[in-house]
């Protein structure tokens, strides 16, 4: 298993908010420093509230 | 809480924790007690997100409402509310978004009124490996067990 580095970036308006969970992942997993970052988004999603509320 | 909840001027209630109330087996277990206590609370507060560390992975849930009768085995809810789009390739028509890697999830929820559960422990340090995969965790990474 390895060092991996990823963090979640929110961003938020009045009614939805934005989810992402970007990766930097090693390409051959050996578990070694990652020296090239590669950013991948993993996850993305969204969670809206109706306008009434 | 529930003055918070109340303030017309905040918008998203985001909770952080040290421990997950809900996370895949592997290392570290979900704190029950925590989540026996604090998610009804989050439930009739509406809080949105709840963010926890404890085990080197991340991991979301869909939003989830305790379940009295069965703490361990959160109520996915609205299920009738919630358009689950799945996982796509990044060539998929719908996204469009040349980082996007090949196994990404995306979901959108419409109008939830209960929490979704994130652990983000991926700062860097030797990370867990996990052993199982909970019904209602949606999206996975630990670098060896990416869904």
């Amino acid at each position: 298993m390895g060092h991996g580095f990823g963090f979640l970036k929110i961003d938020v308006t009045k009614k939805t908010l934005f989810g992402e969970f970007y990766a930097n992942e090693v390409a051959d997993n050996t578990g070694k420093k990652i020296i090239e970052p590669n950013y991948l988004i993993r996850d993305k999603f969204t969670i809206s509230k109706q306008e009434n509320k | 809480m529930e003055k918070i909840s109340k303030n017309p001027n905040i918008n998203w209630i985001i909770v952080t924790l040290h421990e997950p109330f809900y996370t895949n087996p592997g290392k570290h277990p979900a704190d029950q007690g925590l989540a026996k206590v604090y998610h009804p609370l989050f439930d009739t507060y509406s809080v949105d997100l709840v963010l926890a560390g404890h085990n080197h992975w991340y991991e979301r849930t869909l939003p989830l409402k305790f379940n009295d009768n069965a703490p361990s085995s959160p109520i996915v809810e609205p299920e009738d509310e919630t358009e689950i789009e799945g996982r796509i390739s990044y060539n998929d028509e719908i996204v469009n978004f040349e980082t996007l890697a090949d196994t990404t999830t995306i979901n959108k929820f419409d109008d939830s009124d209960n929490p979704t559960f994130i652990t983000i422990g991926t700062a860097g340090r030797k990370q867990h490996d996990q052993s199982g995969h909970l019904p209602y965790i949606t999206s996975v990474w630990d670098m060896d067990l990416v869904f």
